[in-house]
């Protein structure tokens, strides 16, 4: 983002160089267009992952983008990258939505005593670096934590199909689920994994 | 987010890690936001830009595009959320600018839906005929589209059972053939289709679609509906559930199943 103060304290922001939803904040029409051209394939993607069928991912993806137009004024490009934001925003209304419906997606029941689940193959080179460092964290927390992280996460499975699906207590789902994460929180922020500085914002 | 070790912390925590993975219940939710009060210095987003980054990765590099009648609806839609440019007084130009682009916006709107209802008017082919295409480019050099026999097993609705899987990765589109399969009740049972990817772990087949056999014996051609990507698909399998399908299939009942050669790597 460019900003320029000017001596009678105006700070103008040249649109030129606005992120596309900083753009839509500001009532650009043709970011949107444009932002549902970038993003719309990462929203379906997660959408028909949470959805019990395509019609219900159709209107899981229009909920979607009306929330992601009403919170573009709340995106700071100095806290998230801009496609971290709009899966924050997607996730947020497709989990509220999985959880209302009760049920999710998920295909087969797991044996007792369940290992690690293989992270899917996703193609590294194409996605944020912030992402891949995270998904390489993962292997490092506690089995059982990331198999249920991954069953909710990259699945859009609820606790109680992840609980039917493990043989797991509920309970213990949600304790693998909140230590699972907040684990990964730590291990992203450590300051050895953070980074280095390259002196850009972004 | 600091660590320290306080009770109400640690309960704020956890509903923020709670919604994040699973969501919140409406009273769960009312004592997230008196905590994030008494707690201003947490980060209100923290878990769940993690979980979005988490979500990213496991998204393909290439995902399957948002269908067009829908970016279509949401581009209608998108004017009653946005707000209108800030329009300085006396400034002609910047209003006019706003309108140029709303009216642009309605326009690729037009232009979608169009492209969509012009779409829609072209006669779509059945799917037996959709399958033919398909097989038709088995041939083609570079096509992706595999053929693969139904193998019957001992479950009483495979007795005589034959038929075959045509799919194409590329277009993530496929059809199953049947004939003999046992007509099903679909109030009492329907059967699903899984998809085993070697891409995936093998306890996770993706689901492709619950589908009816009808009475009367003759070739009965289903749609392949996976709910995920595949990416190379290794087995196909029939299995026999309740109404509806399942999420949890216990494999039961395992009539049929397609398996493909096994393939040198690279």
């Amino acid at each position: 983002m460019t900003r320029r103060d000017f001596p009678n304290g105006l700070r103008m922001i040249s649109n030129v160089s606005l992120t596309l939803l900083e753009r839509i904040a500001r009532g650009d029409a043709e970011a949107v267009p444009e932002c549902l051209a970038l993003y719309g394939g990462l929203v379906w993607s997660l959408a028909r992952k949470h959805s019990a069928d395509p019609s219900d991912a159709e209107d899981a993806a229009q909920e979607v983008f009306i929330d992601i137009w009403r919170n573009a004024v709340r995106y700071d490009p100095m806290v998230a990258a801009e496609a971290t934001f709009v899966a924050m925003i997607a996730r947020r209304r497709l989990v509220d939505r999985s959880r209302k419906r009760g049920r999710s997606l998920s295909t087969t029941s797991l044996p007792e005593g369940e290992g690690p689940i293989s992270p899917p193959t996703v193609d590294r080179a194409a996605i944020d670096d912030e992402a891949s460092r995270v998904r390489d964290c993962l292997a490092e927390i506690r089995p059982e934590q990331r198999v249920v992280l991954e069953m909710a996460i990259d699945r859009g499975m609820s606790h109680a199909d992840i609980s039917a699906a493990l043989g797991t207590p509920l309970g213990t789902v949600k304790a693998h689920a909140r230590r699972g994460l907040l684990r990964l929180r730590e291990l992203v922020g450590s300051p050895s994994r953070r980074p280095l500085p390259t002196g850009d914002a972004r | 987010m600091s660590n320290m070790h306080d009770p109400s912390r640690d309960r704020l925590l956890e509903l923020l890690a709670d919604r994040t993975v699973f969501g919140l219940t409406e009273g769960e939710a009312a004592e997230l936001e008196r905590l994030l009060f008494a707690f201003p210095d947490v980060d209100r987003e923290e878990l769940e830009r993690l979980a979005a980054d988490l979500a990213m990765s496991s998204v393909p590099a290439s995902p399957e595009p948002m269908p067009a009648e829908i970016q279509a609806r949401i581009l209608a839609d998108a004017a009653k959320y946005i707000p209108s440019q800030p329009t300085p007084t006396g400034s002609r130009s910047r209003k006019t600018r706003t309108v140029l682009g709303w009216a642009a916006l309605v326009a690729s709107v037009l232009l979608a839906v169009g492209a969509w209802w012009s779409m829609r008017a072209i006669p779509t082919p059945g799917p037996a005929e959709r399958r033919q295409q398909l097989l038709a480019s088995v041939a083609q050099p570079g096509s992706d589209v595999i053929q693969v026999e139904w193998t019957a097993t001992n479950d009483p609705a495979a007795n005589g059972a034959s038929g075959d899987v045509v799919w194409s990765t590329t277009t993530q589109e496929g059809y199953m053939r049947f004939r003999g399969l046992a007509a099903n009740t679909s109030a009492r049972e329907q059967y699903q289709l899984w998809v085993f990817d070697a891409a995936r772990d093998e306890r996770y087949p993706v689901d492709g679609g619950v589908f009816d056999i009808p009475p009367g014996g003759g070739d009965v051609i289903i749609p392949i509906q996976t709910k995920l990507g595949v990416t190379r698909p290794v087995l196909f399998a029939i299995t026999v559930e309740r109404p509806g399908g399942t999420v949890v299939s216990t494999r039961e009942r395992l009539p049929l199943v397609a398996k493909l050669p096994q393939q040198n790597p690279g």
